[in-house]
This record gives C-alpha cells, structure tokens and sequence, in this order.
C-alpha cells in the first residue's frame, strides 16, 4: 500500500506560505478603527455623581478641516467604566484612551479614596501610566469647560501645565498615574497630587497638593512645603526660595543623603542635605554666611514640620521607608506605616554652598 | 517481449539525441569539416551557409604569373572596414616583401608556405583549417581570404563597427572622482580595466556564450586576492551559459545567482571602471560583455550595496556620515509607509499629542483607511516612476508636472489623501532614491507592500513578523557560496571597517588583501 505523501516542494514552499496567510486570517483586523474615527480625550475627569456613584467628564478634540474643537462629554455611572461606557454612547467616533493625558479627581473622591479608580486606571490598559493625576474643588464638567478655549488653541496646555520640559514648576506636584498606582500597593511610599482650580486670568490655578495615603486625602500642603518635598526627592529645577527678607536663592543643585539605623525597634534616620545656590536678588547687604546660614536654618525647620505632620498622617511622603527595607523584614516593612514610622526619630542637616553670587555680594 | 522490443530502439533514440546535442554544442570548435583544396567548393559551401543575407561579400581575385590563381575574400559588409580591398593587397604584399620579390610572380604554393611558417605579415592574419571555423569568423566580422589550391583560409580582424565613445557615467554619478565609464566594446572596456589594474595577476579569462549570439564574455579577477574555492564555484555556473544566448551582462547575474525569486539582488552591477577595479582589490570576479556597458561584481554582499565610489573619494567624516544618512534612507524607504499605518491604526499613543491633533485634522474627511491610502499614493507614485523611465526624454518633463500635481496638490484638495500621507509616500520615494546601487532601490520597492499590509493586520506586531521573515530569508541567502550578510552576520569585526563606517584610507589601504583567503568560507 502506498502512504500517501506531501511532496517535499509542497512542505519547504507551499505550507510556509499557507501558514503565514493563516496568520493574517485570525488577526481580527477588521475590529481596527482608523486614527479619525477614534475620539481620543487628552482629560478625564473623575468626580461623584449627583444621582449615580461617578460622573466621568472627558475634554475632547474633535478633528475638522482646518482647526480642531474641543469638546467636554460627561455621564453618570456605577463605576468608571460604566460611566465611560455611557460616554461612548453619545459620542459617535470610538473613544479611546490611549492618549489620556491628565486624569483630575474632585477632592471629595479622594477624601473617599481613589484606590479603586486607580486599578481601574491600570487594568483598563488603555490609559498611560505616565499620564498625570491631579485634583480640584471646582467642578469637574465646569473645569473642562471652561478650560475649552485655551485646549482649542493648543491641544497640549494641560500637559504642558504638569510637563518638567514646558511649564511646571517644583512648587506643583507631578505626580503620574504609575507612582500612584505604585503607592496603592507599597507600605512606604506616598504621593501627592496637585490641586488645580478654574484660574481668573490663567486657564488653571494652582493651589496646592493633597498628601494622599492609603488611597485617601490626609493632608494639604502649600506650594511653599511643596517645593520643599520635591527638592527633597530631587525635583529642583527652577526652584527658587526665599531667604526670610533678605535674598532670594535659585536652586542649582540638591543631593541628600540618608543614614538609618534601628535602635530597640525605633527607627532612626539622619538626613544631610547639600543645596548647591546661586543668588538671584538682595535686599540690604546680607553677607554669603548670613545667607547660608539662614537658608539652612530655614531648610531643617520646614522639613522637620512637615515630616512631623505626615508622621501624624502615617503619609511617608519623602519616602523614608525605602532606606529601611535593607534593615527590615518584608513583613516588618508591611507595619512600616503603622508602627515604625510614627515613632521615627529623624535629624537634618542642611548644608548650602553659594556657587554663584554674581555682583549682588561684595566678597 | 514487448519490452524487449521496445526497449532497444529507445535507447537507440537516446543515443542519436545524446550524439546530437553533443554534436550542437561543439560545433564551433571540435567537429572536423576541412576546407577543400578546390576554392569552388568552399565558396559553394559559404554560398549556402550565408544565403539569404544581403550583406555578405564575396570578392573575387586573381593573382600570379598572368593573373592565372584565383583567391576569394569574404566577409559582412555591415561589419567590416570599408578599405577591403587592401586585404588582398597586403597578403601579397607581404609575400613580396619577405619571400617572392618584386612582381607578380606569388603562387599558391608561396602564400601557403608563408603563413604556414607564420611569416611576417602586415595586418594580423590566422590560418583556419576548418570551414565552420570559417563560418564563426565570418560572422563575428573578421575577413577571410580562401585560395585555390590551399585548404585552409586567412582571417584577418577588420571589423569596425561604430561604437560609443567613452562618456561620463549616466547612471552613477559623482561629484569627485573619474568620471569616464564603460562603453558597447569589450576590448576596450578590458582596457579600461587594465589601465587601472598594471600587473599580471590581473586575469581575464575568456568564454563565448553559446547560442545564435556567440557573445564573447570576459571575467577578469586578481589572483591572489581571490577566494580560489569562490572562483571555482563561480567557473562551474558560468559554464552554463555555454548554450544560452547572453545580451546583457544581467543575464549572467540571473544565470549565476543563488536565489531566483529573492527581491535582494546578488550581484552588484556598475558602469564605472574605478568601481570595478575597487571590487577585484576587494576580490570580486568582475563579468564584462561584449556589447554592453555593465559590469557584474560577483558576489555583490548586502552592505556594498550601500557603498559608493564617491565615499572613498572624500574624506573618512563626511564619507561615514554620508553612509550613515543611507542607511537610514534604507530604512525610510522601507519602513515609512507600513509605520505610518501602524501608528495610526494600531498605536495612536506613540504619537506626540501635538502631532496626533496634526494628524486627526489632516485625514478628517479622508474616505479611505489609512492603509489603502498609502497603498493608493504609493501606487500612484510607482506608476509616475515607471512611465518617467520609459518616457523618452522631452516628454518625461511633462510626467514630473502632471505627477507633481495628481501626487501632491490635487489629491490632497480632492480629498482623496491626507497632506501627511502625501509627506510620507514623497519622503519614501526621495529616500529610495538616495540609495547608490539602483537594483536594491527596487527590492526595497517590493518589499515595502508587504510590510504595509503586515502592519494594516497587525500593527508593530505584523512589522516585526515581516521584518523577522526578511531578516530570515537575509541570514539564509547564500551568494556564490558567501552569506549574503556578512560581515554583520557571522560577524567579523575586523571586517567592519568599511560598513558602518568608512576608515581613514590609511587604514582600509594597509590591511593585507589576502585577508581574504581566511574570510567568507564557503558554507555548505
């Protein structure tokens, strides 16, 4: 009896070709949507509902033939999703995520807690991780809108608001969704999230952050102890502080160091924190060691009252758990928050050099 | 029985073929039909095996003592000088001047005495004994002189037909650097060469292809610096083309190439002289033929297609960069199109915000999806390119206009295709030009397709795939025994001197050449 055979061409030319078309079959590329029937919101907005849990607001940039019109979509759901999902029904292009850029929660929600929505964020896979969290009073839907003018004329305002490379400053928290996400499973790391309100002249105003921990707003910094916490986790770029009356520093450089040590179950840490200044203004003639001595003074009061008040709040905003991880157990590490941090002894050292004082001080 | 009886006269049949084709395919030079002493049956024969042509000459003469010896000339009149005539004149005269002495006392006896004891004669002239070999010299324009009373033939080289001069390059151009190129004539393209290559281990060796055409082929290599068991391989292909007829130097390219159906050419083929001359320093085998310009450099490996004469021409820094903006146009060329329809259709957040509203507001209105917009442009443009060559050239200005506007303005206000598109399909044409050696320009153009439909089904994901069946098919693609990849893959660092980037001349120049003999082994 004869086997029937696939002939040897047939295995090493045809079947490779077959498969490879095969591929193309199970693709489901019938599902793509092309680039101009997607809605791509850039802001969503996140607040509770008047009737339902959640009122999702989304700014979108509809394309037209020549200049592009924003939109602010919202609707009320059980959950996030549902509430997008309401969204989607009125919107006739498929909404997509994939270019969210800034995701904005009424403070009541937060004072709730955002941890939910936050894993909503992640699982959804559709928003980026490195797109910026933030918070605000106002409402949401009256935000967006009236932030619709400025959007029109450039797509990217709000981004740039929280951008280190167009215009933020260290005095407003940039935190993205990652770090937060990241917090909501770590015993020793906390974040922020800057409070922006409907500005009179401005498109936002800024006023603020809240120190969110265990998902929920415990605190609120100014912009001045904000600028403090950033130069602490060394994002300093175009600080500038204020030396009492009588100078005003730009800060150039900011390197801390942390030693920890753990004595009879309380756990020590002693900051030093070498600032590198240069002088921008004078008013009278302060004397470089006046100035530096001054500054330090200043720099170990702020930080000592805030950690003291995040103590209070178990918020490790500066992230001083991390450097105990090498002493600690995991398990011990879960009690971070609870249990060792409120008892923390912490001392700082601020140490300042002057690298630039230009023609402002006599030597 | 049946079998048998059956049997026996097939393999008859086999025989007769077998004796035939044999009895074809060396005819030109083994098989034996002597000239006859008797000059009337030559001529009949010649008659015969040129009848129907208008242009051969059969020129009769007489000579001797009282005219009383007839001799006859014969030749193509459309490929000979017109100055014939002193043909005759010279054979004589050269009888006169070493043997007869003055007069017109030359017999038969005296002219076969003479050249068969090779004497000293005026004009080149060989002796033929036979008349297919006759025949052959006839038609590749030589002129022959039969006598009667001899059985043999004079042929003398007499042909002249008009060839180009030789002119700058049209197809590779330089701004620094030779600017002459080879021309229709194989000798003097071998001279060219030889102008530029002063030594003896500069061969040439010498086949006629088989056929109608008998076109002389030459390759030339030099010896110490080529791959001995490369050469042996690549004598063996070129064996065949013993009974295929070649006009053009691209039929050896198709006659010896590994892959037929790979879009990679592999050969690379050049009309420039010092280029050739590089690639045999190199150890190529460079492949001329007679009645055509182009010279094959075999085997032609994926990164010199990305070299140009020019770049050892200026200096180490603009000539490196300048390799570098290639490859990057290599990859522009390819990828282009199949990246735009990734990124709009499958990863719109890969797009910088400012772009994507860019982009939103430039395809608003757009009826087709982004793929068969791009296939539609890309369509257009390769219909522009095409007609562009083939047009003659006082029209082809007029393709560049209606082409610059169906292409670029009108679509767009048509509505038919997006600004960005319109970008995208110029950069990629622009990109593909830029490329020096024409023949990887078009496997790039059929490359591009598929990739574009990969990236339509499965965005960055059906890229990847394509791409890894083209890198596949580059890692397993084999030229004259060579991978086609190398130096890059298997690496030889050592070898890399001249593809990322150019080394100063004093380096690539002092590294020894016989380098090679160690490198590019053959992979079975």
């Amino acid at each position: 009896m004869r086997r029937l055979r696939i002939s040897r061409s047939f295995r090493t030319r045809c079947l490779p070709v077959m498969l490879v078309t095969l591929i193309f079959a199970v693709t489901g590329c019938g599902e793509i949507k092309d680039i101009n029937h997607r809605a791509l919101p850039i802001v969503m907005g996140i607040a509770p509902g008047d009737e339902k849990e959640f009122r999702v607001a989304l700014q979108i940039p509809l394309p037209g033939q020549q200049q592009y019109t924003v939109r602010t979509v919202s609707a009320e759901g059980e959950t996030v999703s549902q509430a997008i999902q309401r969204v989607q029904t009125n919107v006739e292009n498929h909404l997509d995520l994939l270019h969210l850029k800034l995701i904005i929660f009424h403070l009541d929600l937060i004072k709730d807690g955002i941890n939910e929505e936050l894993e909503y964020a992640i699982r959804s896979r559709q928003i980026a991780p490195k797109s910026y969290i933030a918070a605000t009073e106002s409402d949401i839907v009256k935000l967006l809108n009236s932030t619709k003018e400025r959007v029109e004329q450039d797509g990217t305002t709000f981004y740039n608001f929280f951008s280190q490379t167009a215009g933020w400053t260290p005095d407003i928290s940039n935190t993205q969704l990652w770090e937060a996400y990241r917090a909501v499973h770590s015993s020793s790391q906390d974040y922020m999230a800057a409070i922006v309100g409907i500005g009179d002249d401005e498109m936002l105003e800024s006023r603020g952050s809240a120190v969110i921990a265990g998902g929920k707003m415990v605190d609120r910094l100014d912009s001045e102890e904000m600028l403090l916490v950033n130069i602490f986790n060394n994002k300093f770029q175009g600080a500038v502080i204020q030396v009492l009356e009588k100078a005003s520093v730009m800060v150039i450089g900011a390197k801390v160091r942390n030693v920890v040590s753990i004595k009879s179950g309380v756990p020590k840490l002693h900051s030093k924190l070498t600032l590198t200044v240069s002088i921008e203004e004078t008013k009278g003639e302060p004397s470089p060691g006046e100035i530096r001595h001054q500054l330090n003074e200043e720099m170990e009061g702020r930080f000592m009252m805030i950690l003291n008040r995040m103590k209070k709040h178990e918020a490790d905003l500066f992230h001083i758990g991390q450097h105990f991880r090498r002493i600690l157990t995991p398990d011990e590490m879960k009690k971070w928050r609870s249990e060792y941090y409120p008892q923390l002894e912490a001392s700082i050292e601020v140490e300042t050099l002057i690298r630039n004082t230009g023609d402002l001080i006599d030597q | 029985m049946t079998n048998n009886s059956t049997g026996t006269p097939q393999s008859e049949t086999n025989k007769a073929i077998g004796t035939m084709s044999t009895e074809t395919v060396s005819s030109g030079q083994n098989t034996q039909l002597p000239i006859s002493e008797q000059l009337s049956d030559n001529i009949e024969y010649l008659e015969k095996t040129f009848a129907g042509s208008s242009d051969i000459v059969f020129k009769h003469w007489n000579y001797g003592p009282e005219l009383q010896y007839t001799a006859c000339s014969v030749y193509y009149e459309s490929l000979v000088q017109e100055d014939t005539e002193n043909y005759m004149k010279i054979t004589l005269q050269d009888l006169v001047m070493h043997e007869v002495g003055p007069g017109m006392e030359a017999t038969p006896q005296d002219i076969r005495g003479f050249f068969e004891h090779d004497g000293v004669s005026g004009k080149k002239a060989s002796v033929i004994t036979d008349l297919l070999q006759l025949v052959d010299h006839i038609s590749n324009g030589r002129l022959i002189i039969v006598f009667e009373g001899w059985n043999k033939g004079l042929s003398y080289k007499a042909q002249s037909v008009e060839t180009r001069q030789v002119s700058e390059s049209v197809n590779e151009s330089v701004v620094q650097g030779p600017r002459e190129s080879t021309v229709e004539n194989l000798q003097k393209n071998l001279g060219l060469l030889r102008l530029r290559l002063k030594t003896p281990k500069f061969k040439i060796e010498m086949i006629t292809a088989g056929g109608e055409t008998k076109t002389a082929v030459a390759y030339g290599y030099i010896e110490d610096v080529v791959d001995k068991e490369m050469l042996a391989e690549f004598k063996n292909r070129i064996a065949q083309i013993a009974d295929l007829e070649v006009l053009e130097t691209s039929y050896i390219e198709q006659i010896i190439e590994d892959s037929t159906y790979s879009p990679f050419p592999q050969h690379r083929y050049t009309e420039r002289t010092d280029m050739a001359v590089a690639g045999m320093l190199e150890g190529k085998i460079a492949v001329l033929v007679q009645g055509t310009g182009g010279i094959l450099l075999c085997p032609g490996l994926f990164t010199e297609f990305f070299q140009s004469s020019e770049d050892y021409y200026q200096r180490t820094v603009n000539s490196t960069l300048i390799r570098w903006l290639r490859i990057v146009a290599f990859l522009i060329a390819l990828t282009l199109p199949s990246v735009y329809i990734a990124l709009s259709t499958f990863h719109p957040e890969l797009i910088p915000t400012v772009l994507l509203l860019a982009v939103l507001n430039a395809r608003e209105g757009i009826p087709l999806p982004a793929f068969f917009e791009a296939l539609l442009m890309e369509f257009f443009f390769e219909l522009m390119r095409e007609a562009g060559v083939r047009l003659p050239r006082p029209v082809g200005s007029a393709v560049s206009i209606v082409g610059a506007l169906v292409i670029g303005d009108a679509a767009i206000s048509a509505g038919i295709a997006s600004p960005i598109m319109v970008i995208v399909v110029a950069l990629t044409g622009i990109a593909s030009f830029s490329i020096p050696q024409y023949n990887i320009a078009i496997s790039l153009r059929i490359l591009r397709f598929p990739l574009m439909i990969s990236a339509a089904v499965m965005g960055g994901f059906g890229m990847m795939i394509c791409f890894l069946f083209i890198l596949l098919h580059l890692c397993k693609l084999r030229t004259l025994g060579q991978p086609y990849l190398a130096p890059l893959a298997p690496l030889r660092l050592s070898e890399l001197r001249d593809v990322l980037i150019r080394v100063p001349l004093k380096t690539l120049l002092r590294s020894p050449r016989d380098l090679h003999k160690h490198k590019h082994k053959p992979v079975k």
